[in-house]
């Protein structure tokens, strides 16, 4: 378990996808990847398949043919995964907020966990909420490991998780 | 042995987005191929659609119409805001009155904009073609750009420096003598940008002959921008619609004629040093202290147009004024709307690794067309 957990602190892999913004968050965000912000230097990748990633980058208010597609990817991210909002349309609407095709931000979609405004939002902004969402990740990663009341039974047996205690150990509770 | 006959054609579909690593942004491209060389394309530029146009005459008033069109598109913010700027004094009819220092901010804020649009779009063009490391080159130059930006506006991607009347923001003279400094430094990174695509060979040759387009189908398809000074046609809204001064300082047309992708690419670049030389006479042509906005009293009243040379080429706006605070009517045509319907053409009997670079050669940007 610690291995994974340390691989996934010092190398998250990171998704973007832009939800129907202006383009000004996604060249930021691609500024980042370059020589001046280089948040490469934290192990960041940016890669294009959803089920290889840890951090979802959206960008934009997500417009009402991006909502499924959006839902989609969120589904095929696997556990644990963080999401970012960068942009302040995509954390409230911005000056999109209300318009006809709009949903009014990420949020109303999926969950979101750090957001980053900004109208665009700086590479700085960004690298920041980025890190930040590394905490979370940390966080969330080890949520999902043994809850602590199990793991006297796990270690207890030497080998591995018997299935029958621990279903005896969830009636009981 | 039996032969065995193949009557109906054998074609694989890649489909390419909505969501994909090398597009930034939500486009739906199908490629029907047969041996890697495309057959049919089919396109879906439609997911970015937000309802900007419908709001500017529901939710918000002309005032406030520059800065919301200035979200159409991050890459090229300043150019809408410009062309809808000066859509609306048309139509108020204080379009005469504006002052030169105005032209003049309005002028330097356009033409850094073109300035890293280029860079940009030439980068992600090496980038596609394997040139990682020249990707990365062109886009340390461009943050040169945008630090001069942040400096003159405050911001780096939005600039929000227009407004009905005027600008936003004087450039006093100690910004102005450094910009000067600043310029020196991006016309060095631009003869960088120029020696890669001219003297690369495997660059060159990656890119030569690639979708090549003649000068009576740019014509025919009704090409814009650099694509169609590629192919040889001089056009420059710039020129034929000119709301800044750039007659006066005898803007040059930079045209080529092979029109292929190299072309298109090195057009961006001729392009680059003019964008350098405009800025600079815009500096000297005024000097700050002058008023840089005109109070505004009328509502819009009159139909009017404006044609303004967005990076990518022409931009049109139509507004029209009903004496109310709301114009009745918003219409904007976008430089990659005008340059979508050639490239189904040009990509059948292409191979399918020559497809990115291609495209990219075009320079679309999709959040414009979709809005």
């Amino acid at each position: 378990m610690k291995i994974f957990e340390l691989g996934k602190a010092k190398s998250p892999w990171i998704l973007h996808y832009n939800t129907g913004s202006c383009n000004g968050c996604d060249i930021e965000l691609l500024a980042v990847l370059t020589p001046r912000y280089d948040v490469e230097r934290f192990g960041m990748l940016n890669k294009g398949n959803p089920k290889q990633a840890d951090i979802l980058l959206i960008t934009g208010p997500v417009t009402k043919r991006c909502r499924e597609r959006l839902l989609n990817l969120y589904l095929q991210v696997p556990e644990p995964k963080v999401v970012v909002a960068v942009g302040t349309c995509s954390c409230g609407g911005g000056v999109f907020r209300h318009m006809y095709n709009v949903e009014n931000g990420v949020e109303r979609v999926i969950p979101v966990d750090v957001y980053v405004p900004g109208c665009a939002a700086r590479p700085q902004q960004i690298i920041d909420g980025v890190v930040k969402a590394l905490q979370i990740l940390r966080e969330k990663g080890r949520a999902l490991e043994v809850p602590p009341h199990l793991k006297k039974i796990v270690r207890g047996r030497e080998g591995g998780i018997d299935r029958e205690s621990l279903l005896e150990d969830l009636r009981r509770r | 042995m039996k032969k065995i006959k193949v009557n109906q054609e054998i074609c694989t579909t890649i489909p390419m987005g909505s969501q994909h690593v090398a597009l930034p942004e939500p486009v739906k491209l199908v490629f029907d191929t047969e041996n890697e060389v495309v057959k049919r394309v089919s396109f879906d530029v439609s997911y970015v659609h937000r309802g900007i146009e419908k709001s500017l005459t529901t939710m918000y008033d002309f005032k406030k119409a520059p800065y919301v069109v200035g979200r159409i598109c991050g890459i090229c913010a300043i150019a809408h805001s410009i062309a809808c700027t000066v859509a609306l004094e048309r139509s108020i009819g204080i379009d005469g009155e504006v002052p030169d220092r105005v032209r003049a901010v309005r002028m330097i804020g356009l033409e850094l904009d073109r300035l890293q649009s280029h860079f940009l779009i030439n980068g992600h063009l090496a980038e596609v073609c394997g040139y990682e490391n020249i990707f990365m080159h062109l886009w340390r130059c461009r943050e040169f750009i945008l630090d001069t930006a942040d400096m003159l506006f405050g911001n780096r991607v939005q600039y929000d420096v227009v407004c009905v009347g005027g600008v936003n923001r004087d450039i006093d003279e100690k910004t102005g003598t450094r910009i000067s400094e600043a310029l020196e430094e991006i016309e060095e990174s631009i003869g960088f940008m120029e020696e890669v695509f001219t003297r690369d060979k495997t660059l060159v040759k990656r890119l030569e002959g690639l979708g090549v387009v003649s000068k009576d189908k740019a014509f025919e398809y009704g090409l814009v921008g650099p694509s169609a000074r590629a192919s040889g046609v001089k056009t420059d809204c710039r020129i034929e619609d000119d709301w800044g001064m750039y007659r006066d300082f005898g803007l040059e047309i930079i045209t080529m004629t092979e029109g292929d992708a190299l072309a298109r690419c090195l057009v961006r670049v001729l392009e680059c040093f003019e964008s350098v030389r405009m800025i600079r006479e815009a500096l000297d042509s005024t000097s700050p202290g002058e008023e840089i906005q005109l109070r505004v009293r009328d509502n819009p009243k009159k139909d009017a147009v404006c044609r303004n040379e967005a990076p990518r080429g022409e931009l049109f706006y139509y507004i029209r004024g009903t004496g109310k605070k709301i114009p009745g009517r918003v219409k904007i045509r976008t430089p990659t709307f005008a340059n979508i319907p050639i490239l189904p053409h040009v990509m059948i009997g292409v191979r399918y690794n020559d497809v990115p670079p291609l495209l990219m050669s075009f320079d679309p940007c999709l959040s414009c067309t979709g809005r």
